[in-house]
């Protein structure tokens, strides 16, 4: 919990260093591409919680 | 802007996590180390389709290439340690799943800030720190 709110701080430094620099808007696409991944990444965890585990869920993943 | 949303992000994304069960039948490690490789394997599938369409950065492909052959040992351990009951060996599913977490952490790096918030560790389970999340 204590890196957690660790890593917590450490982005709100980050937030307001970017807001003080004006380097919030050059990163906008980039912000909303890593959101969705995120998004993604969180629906496939909750989708499954409480369920029993589905061996054939997870899959090999080509390389790009 | 990015990092002001990746503070709301986790802040939401921690709470969520915090409730995390481990999986009817499953021990505690093999429920683990399936909810870690269904968080990574979304993400790195939906990073390769953001490559794909543009969106990410040339300099994520090494980085993204290194995590997604992570991805695929861990995984390919974690489906015989399955499939043995949840009873194998552990100590190599951690560290693969160690090497998955540095590998996507090196292009979370590249990208910016963290922004996946993976499930909370059995921590009765699993020593050493996994992700750096020691709830208690």
């Amino acid at each position: 919990m204590v890196t957690l709110i660790l890593e917590i701080l450490s982005l709100a430094v980050g937030a307001w260093q970017a807001l003080a620099t004006g380097g919030a808007a050059n990163t906008a696409n980039l912000t909303s591409t890593l959101l969705q991944i995120a998004q993604k990444a969180n629906q496939a965890y909750t989708a499954q919680t409480g369920k029993p585990i589905d061996p054939t869920l997870l899959k090999p993943i080509a390389t790009v | 802007m990015k990092n002001i949303l990746s503070l709301l992000l986790c802040l939401i994304l921690s709470g969520c996590a915090a409730k995390s069960t481990t999986h009817p039948g499953a021990t505690a490690i093999d429920s683990y180390a399936y909810d870690v490789l269904l968080v990574e394997q979304a993400a790195l599938n939906s990073a390769k389709d953001a490559y794909s369409a543009g969106t990410l950065p040339p300099a994520a492909k090494n980085p993204m290439n290194i995590a997604i052959q992570q991805y695929d040992a861990a995984n390919t351990l974690w489906q015989s340690f399955h499939a043995a009951g949840g009873t194998g060996d552990a100590t190599a599913l951690q560290q693969a799943l160690d090497l998955l977490n540095s590998a996507v952490t090196t292009l979370q790096q590249i990208l910016g800030k963290p922004a996946v918030v993976l499930p909370p560790k059995p921590v009765s389970q699993l020593k050493g720190g996994f992700y750096g999340y020691a709830y208690s």
